[in-house]
């Protein structure tokens, strides 16, 4: 018998997880909590009937049909004082908490034996000796040009068109949540700034090559976090460290670049292309179009992130980019189309001795 | 030809080219040439031709003009609006000389009214607002009038439903009031919710006085006074959020306004002090400005110039904050880059109603608070009816009624020309004549920033905004 989960807060952004969940282990999700003022409805084509409005959820005493609460942590969140009512409401219920290392310091006060925390794995020993291990199985790098364009929506998808046709994959995703879905997540390393880069390349080869050992996975797909690039001067998008680490810790077979919504001309595509070989030494042959755009707000000095709908985005930005090759995970054609080409380029190669 | 040949002082030539948005250095035989080409005095192009071989001062490159915001307008309208300006009376207790709203003859924008709004258009409005921002984590709901503190009761209940329906997002609240109501029970009432207050002062009390005054024609200073002291005395964190907009009518003492302002740092933070001359918008009447106005501000612009290069002491800095506010914004502007696209915008217009919709009293749209309520074209909406994208994007591409003439502009990316000072709300869309006739103004002012950009860079000051402490 599963756990009951809700999610707290829910947004678009958890939308991953409701179109995933078959993966969550051990838990169904009974119960999205929307906050005041946030959206409501989603454009999905089928209803989503575990949504409830935050204040029904108090009202109704919903805390009494659930087991376990799921602590989303976004971004854009700065006021921690919106997760105090639920916490509050969980530990007086002696429900289970499971939230990500960054909330640690508010669910701290929550019975140890009803805290799960989605820490990212420890990283693994490495010897003194600068080589990097082979990885002996064909690895797909999921990477993408910024924050907010889908990635992990993309990496999931791989995972079951390959789960789906027979293979074992393996999906080290971007997003630390995704260890919910019994994913990997990469280990501390990588924010941990007493690593020099040498060393934190050499774990993160290293981590990766214990997984194909110990797993034996038939195809590993890397999920990168963060941007491949810096957006502007204001905004650094962390001068695309993270993914410059790991491209130079696991060379991919494919590498499938997610980008934000827009029609991108033959000599954009070619710039980024060249822009992702020549920073990264990754050549991105596969183009995901995210149906978010982004925007820099002068005034704010950030980036505002919106999307369009899925008919818009299919009609207008994907069919007409289809021979890039580019797809968008929510159109099953360009998405079947564009995996399978994955999947016969990588029956294609021929194993090096 | 979008170039345009510049000194900065004696012996410092450069030319601005457009495609790049870039400044290059160059002597004085290369200016006078680029000088006569851009005259049509001579008709030796050897110059240029050089510039052009090394793929500078090209031929514009521009095909179409189009706003960057029209593919997308319709989505982001239903998800990133993040302020709205509700206009909360048609009524002010004061008659102030240069006021729309005192049927003063200057400006035929607005029209004064006993009519304010009704509870049910905030409440509506507030909803909308909510609806329309999913993805905007800032939310700002701010109080215009007439005098929105008329209606004080329904500016606290307007904060208070905002913050009961919105949770987890950041939501301030913003006012422009001439502080004659400004009371104690309101700043009770308002001073634990994120509220910005914005007066109108316009300088010591004779002049003050002189053009804001009741409908009786008692000056309102005094009043303004006490109730600042007050809530400096009483409400503290309240007075911090306290600013100044101060309209410098043509023919005062513009040297008594500044040093009113300089003398009375203790309860008028001259930092927090906004100058701003007449609007030239919607009125027909010239409005022109004398030479000791212009010494008095070029004066305070200087200081802050010397304050930038480290020639004086940055004690000055907090009453200097507005324009060196204005010299960082330079470099937003001039940032070079590699080609101008084939489809592109002047700069200077935001999306309309997207960062300021202006909620009329009878709940119409417009972009701003700033607009004409009479003009057709202004008008994008409606709470019953919500926003009309077509009208959104016929406002925000302001530019393709001066298509031609945009695309081969020099001040193309330099240009502050928005929907308001593209107006003359009479005609029910733009008109070209009324356009064009403003932007020999518009390039006066661009070249003023560029030549100042370049100046400054000449004495190695790299717009770090963060090297000085305000």
């Amino acid at each position: 018998m599963k756990e009951r989960l809700a999610i707290y807060p829910f947004s678009e952004e958890a939308m991953t997880l409701l179109r995933h969940q078959d993966k969550i282990e051990g838990y169904d999700i009974t119960c999205a909590i929307i906050p005041k003022g946030w959206k409501s409805h989603f454009d999905e084509e089928q209803p989503i009937k575990c949504l409830c409005s935050e204040d029904n959820f108090y009202l109704e005493n919903l805390i009494n049909n659930i087991d376990a609460v799921l602590l989303c942590k976004f971004k854009q969140l700065n006021d921690m004082s919106f997760y105090e009512r639920i916490i509050s409401a969980v530990q007086s219920n002696s429900k289970q908490i499971i939230y990500t290392p960054e909330l640690e310091s508010l669910v701290g006060r929550i019975d140890a034996d009803n805290r799960v925390c989605l820490k990212p794995p420890e990283s693994p020993s490495i010897t003194n000796n600068d080589e990097l291990f082979n990885i002996d199985v064909p690895v797909i790098m999921v990477l993408g040009v910024g924050e907010n364009c889908d990635k992990l929506d993309t990496q999931l998808s791989i995972y079951d068109y390959f789960n789906k046709k027979g293979y074992k994959p393996k999906l080290i995703s971007s997003n630390i949540i995704s260890q919910i879905m019994g994913m990997s997540a990469f280990p501390d390393c990588i924010d941990n700034h007493k690593y020099t880069f040498l060393q934190q390349v050499k774990i993160i080869n290293t981590f990766v090559k214990n997984i194909e050992l110990k797993e034996k996975p038939e195809l590993i797909i890397i999920g990168v976090p963060g941007g491949i690039m810096k957006y502007s001067k204001a905004v650094p998008n962390g001068y695309g460290y993270v993914p410059f680490l790991i491209s130079n810790a696991i060379a991919p077979d494919v590498a499938v670049l997610s980008l934000y919504c827009g029609d991108y001309q033959e000599e954009k595509i070619k710039e980024i292309k060249s822009m992702c070989y020549y920073r990264m030494g990754v050549m991105a042959n596969y183009f995901h179009i995210s149906n978010k755009t982004c925007n820099y707000d002068i005034e704010t000095k950030q980036l505002n992130y919106y999307p369009v709908d899925k008919p818009y985005l299919i009609e207008n930005l994907i069919r007409p980019q289809e021979n890039i090759p580019a797809f968008n995970v929510l159109d099953d054609r360009s998405r079947e189309k564009a995996f399978e080409a994955i999947m016969k380029e990588l029956q294609a190669n021929i194993a090096v001795v | 030809m979008p170039f345009m040949p510049f000194q900065t002082r004696p012996g410092f030539y450069y030319v601005y080219d457009m495609n790049k948005n870039s400044v290059y250095k160059t002597d004085k035989q290369r200016y006078d040439s680029l000088c006569d080409i851009k005259n049509e005095s001579n008709e030796d192009t050897r110059v240029l031709s050089e510039f052009q071989e090394k793929g500078l001062l090209l031929d514009s490159s521009i095909e179409r003009i189009e706003h960057p915001a029209s593919q997308l307008l319709e989505y982001q309208m239903k998800r990133c609006i993040s302020t709205v300006t509700f206009q909360m009376s048609q009524n002010c207790n004061l008659r102030c000389s240069y006021c729309p709203y005192s049927d003063n003859g200057i400006y035929d924008n607005r029209a004064r009214s006993d009519k304010n709004i009704k509870w049910d258009t905030v409440q509506k409005g507030i909803d909308f607002l909510i609806a329309n921002s999913v993805d905007s984590d800032n939310l700002h709901v701010s109080f215009y009038g007439g005098e929105p503190l008329i209606v004080k009761e329904l500016v606290v209940r307007a904060m208070r439903y905002t913050v009961e329906q919105i949770s987890g997002k950041n939501i301030t609240f913003g006012m422009t009031t001439n502080a004659t109501l400004l009371d104690h029970k309101f700043a009770e009432a308002v001073k634990d919710f994120n509220i910005s207050i914005m007066v109108s002062l316009d300088g010591p009390k004779e002049i003050h006085d002189k053009n804001r005054s009741y409908a009786d024609g008692r000056g309102s200073f005094d009043t303004l006074r006490e109730n600042i002291m007050n809530i400096k005395e009483h409400f503290p964190e309240l007075y911090k959020k306290i600013t100044y907009n101060t309209v410098i009518y043509p023919g005062t003492s513009y040297h008594s306004i500044f040093e009113f302002f300089r003398n009375n740092q203790d309860i008028f933070d001259y930092s927090k002090v906004s100058f701003n001359e007449l609007s030239q918008n919607y009125t027909d009447m010239k409005i022109s400005y004398d030479e000791s106005y212009y010494s008095e501000r070029n004066y305070e612009l200087l200081k802050a110039y010397l304050l930038l290069l480290g020639k004086i002491n940055n004690k000055a800095a907090p009453e200097l904050k507005g324009e060196i506010e204005r010299i960082y914004s330079y470099k937003q502007i001039f940032t070079p880059q590699k080609s101008t696209g084939p489809i592109a915008h002047p700069s200077g217009t935001c999306v309309p109603g997207l960062k300021k919709l202006f909620i009329d009293v009878n709940g119409n749209f417009y972009p701003c608070e700033r607009i004409d309520e009479n003009s057709a074209l202004m008008n994008i909406g409606s709470l019953e009816k919500g926003f009309d994208i077509e009208k959104v994007r016929e406002v925000l591409n302001v530019g393709t009624v001066s298509e031609e003439a945009c695309r081969n502009c020099w001040a193309f990316h330099c240009c502050n020309m928005c929907p308001i000072s593209s107006d003359n709300g009479k005609d029910k869309h733009y008109s070209k004549s009324y356009k064009l006739s403003k932007c020999n103004n518009v390039k006066a002012i661009a070249l003023e920033k560029l030549k100042d950009y370049t100046m400054l860079r000449e004495f190695k000051f790299d717009f770090n905004e963060e090297s000085i402490m305000l």
